[in-house]
This record gives structure tokens, C-alpha cells and sequence, in this order.
């Protein structure tokens, strides 16, 4: 592992590096990866150098961006973190892509969540964490419900993809859920 | 195929990087007829690129660079331009490499404005996608009419070539009208 900010299991969360954004520019072009996410115009080396510049630099204390590396390998595999990070409301949205199409399901994002989930409580010592996701995610709505998260609210029409509108889900995990979830797991293990 | 955005049959289409700028330069005059797009004249190579820095951060334009999927050859860019959020309407201009370049270049263009409709209808959400042609380019009036393309009428004078001015017509494809099967598209 290369300079880990946490790790699970099968992957671990690093600081971004500047040599990553090949990687990036091409996920961020990739239509069955955007699909998921905000994107939606083509994305130039020079804008992806500028997003892994600024990640790269740090200093922004409203981010949280990691990249997401499968441990056998050390192979990149996507980027998660913490944006809009309200240090009075003590919240955070969180994003995530699993970039590398041949990694998905195999419960990384799954992994990579809930190290986002507890680097959010534990060493940012947050309250709140949300999201958005799209209603035909339905893998990543799986991953983020294991990880805590649950629908807090359904925007209605929020989204326009592939000629229509879809409804957005806004879920939410709230750090007592969190720490009554890491006591129920602290029982089973007895 | 290298960063590919939107994949075709035979071309697919990837982000327009400002290094493309020299090359596309030359393609974008001649497709706007010494016109919109910066000043219309001939650029120095710098000029050229920072036009492409300056298109890929305008939110009210998007380019795209047209490759071969057989050789990643750049054959062509694209710009769909005057982006109004309101109208949600938008300007097409497809400027190809001379076609002696290289082969099928009326299937890349077909295909190339399939992915870009798809692309600015199903993903942009806009409602209405125009295209200006040169009135006398009779082979592209008709291959847009081939892609559900409306004729809508004709500015006269409005093209500037070889110092004379030429007439030039406005096509364009709507949303209700777009993907409907009656059109030979």
C-alpha cells in the first residue's frame, strides 16, 4: 500500500496524485460511468489535470477526495469523498465512482463507503453524511444502504438521463446510526 | 480508441483537446465559411489552441474531436454551440478533415450527427438542434435531410467565400421529431 489513509479489506483510500488523471479523464468519458454521476459534457486533459491539481494540492477544506486502490496489485480502481464538507453542521456529501468497469461488483464500492463513512465520524468527527443517487442505480443503492445510509427523501424528476426524467433518492447516515451499527457488530463478534 | 466519449460504428467521438487546434483550425473555417467561430482568418498554432481552451471551459458550447475507431485517426471536430438554457436550443457545425483524407467520410458524418443528436436530445435535454450549410452544398443539405433534418429557409448573403458572399441554409431537427421512424434516418 501506498501511502494509505485507511484501508479495509480488499482496498484502501490514498491521497489523489497528479499521475492519476489519465486514469480519471478516461472513466470521466465514460458513458456507463457517468451515467451515475453529475458528468455529462466530455471532460479534456486539462480539465481532468485541473480537478487532480486541486485535489492534489489539498489545502481546500470543504474536500475530501481519495482515490480508491484494490490492494492485490495496487491497482487504481476509482475515486470516493467528502464534498461540500459544512464544518458548522458538522455534514458532508459523499460521492463515489468505481471507474474501472472490469472491478465492478465485487464489493469495493461497498468497502470503499463504509471507509469514507468512518473516516467522515472517526477522524472528522462528523455528524451527518449524505448523498445523492439516481433511482436506476440500484447497485449503488445497495452498496450505500450496507454501508448505514438510508432514504431520507425521493426528489422527484430530478434527473434527466437517456431522454427522460428519473427520480433522485437523497439518503442519509447519521453518526449514531453509525455507532449503534458498530455496537451491534461489537455484540455478534462476542 | 483513445478516451472515447461517444462510440460509433465506425468513429467515435472523444473530448477536443487544445493541442487539436492547429490541425482543426483549418476544417473549422472551412465548415463555417470564414466565419463564427474566433475571427474566421488563419491563427497562429497558439491561437489556435487557446481557441479550444476557451470552447472546452464555455458552458454554452461543447466540442468534440471525431476519431477513426480503426486507426484513433482525428478525421473531424465538432462544435454544438449558442447553447441557450432557456430555449434549450443549440447550433451543430461539423468540420471534417477534406474528404480525400480519408475513405467514408459522408458515413462518418452521418454517424458522427446520430451520436451528437443523441447526445444533445437525450442527454442535454435540448429541444431544438440547427445547422447552417452553404446553399450550394447540395451533398450536405441532403445528407441532413437523411438525419430527420427540417430546411427552414435561406440567408442570403450571409457566407463570405473566396470574397464573394453566398447564400446559406438554416436546417434544423426538433425534439418532437427527433428518433421518429418516418424519416430515412
Amino acid at each position: 500500500m501506498r501511502n494509505p489513509a485507511a484501508a479495509g479489506r480488499s482496498v484502501y483510500l490514498r491521497p489523489i496524485e497528479r499521475e492519476d488523471a489519465d486514469a480519471f479523464q478516461a472513466w470521466m468519458n465514460d458513458q456507463e460511468v457517468v451515467r451515475n454521476l453529475l458528468i455529462h459534457r466530455p471532460v479534456t486533459r486539462e480539465e481532468e489535470a485541473r480537478f487532480t491539481e486541486r485535489a492534489t494540492a489539498g489545502g481546500d477544506p470543504t474536500e475530501a477526495v481519495f482515490a480508491i486502490v484494490r490492494k492485490r496489485g495496487d491497482l487504481l480502481i476509482g475515486t470516493t469523498g467528502l464534498h461540500a464538507i459544512d464544518w458548522r453542521r458538522r455534514m458532508a456529501g459523499f460521492g463515489i465512482e468505481i471507474g474501472r468497469k472490469e472491478e465492478w461488483g465485487k464489493g469495493y464500492g461497498t468497502e470503499a463507503t463504509a471507509l469514507i463513512v468512518s473516516h467522515a465520524f472517526r477522524e472528522l468527527n462528523l455528524n451527518r453524511v449524505w448523498l445523492h443517487v439516481y433511482e436506476f442505480n440500484a447497485r449503488g443503492i445497495g452498496a450505500y444502504k450496507r454501508a448505514g445510509f438510508r432514504v431520507e427523501a425521493t426528489l422527484r424528476q430530478d434527473c434527466f438521463s437517456e431522454g427522460r426524467y428519473w427520480d433522485v433518492h437523497h439518503m442519509g447516515v447519521l453518526r449514531s446510526d453509525w455507532d449503534r451499527a458498530r455496537k451491534r457488530e461489537a455484540r455478534g463478534k462476542k | 480508441m483513445k478516451m472515447p466519449f461517444l462510440v460509433g460504428e465506425t468513429i467515435y467521438l472523444r473530448p477536443l483537446e487544445p493541442e487539436n487546434g492547429p490541425e482543426v483550425a483549418p476544417w473549422f473555417r472551412e465548415a463555417e465559411f470564414g466565419g463564427r467561430f474566433a475571427s474566421g482568418l488563419t491563427v497562429s498554432e497558439e491561437a489556435a489552441r487557446h481557441q479550444i481552451e476557451t470552447l472546452t471551459r464555455d458552458e454554452r458550447q461543447v466540442g468534440l474531436a471525431v476519431a477513426l475507431r480503426a486507426d484513433d485517426r482525428l478525421v473531424g471536430a465538432i462544435r454544438l454551440h449558442s447553447l441557450n438554457p432557456q430555449r434549450r436550443s443549440a447550433g451543430y457545425r461539423l468540420a471534417l478533415a477534406p474528404a480525400s483524407s480519408f475513405r467514408g467520410a459522408a458515413a462518418a458524418a452521418r454517424e458522427a450527427t446520430g451520436l451528437v443528436l443523441a447526445y444533445a436530445f437525450d442527454t442535454l435535454n435540448l429541444n431544438r438542434v440547427y445547422v447552417h450549410l452553404l446553399a450550394s452544398d447540395r451533398a450536405a443539405r441532403s445528407r441532413y435531410a437523411a438525419s430527420g433534418f427540417t430546411e427552414e429557409g435561406i440567408l442570403r448573403q450571409e457566407a463570405l467565400r473566396d470574397g464573394r458572399y453566398e447564400d446559406v441554409a438554416v436546417m434544423a431537427l426538433l425534439r418532437e421529431e427527433y428518433g421518429r421512424p418516418a424519416r430515412s434516418r
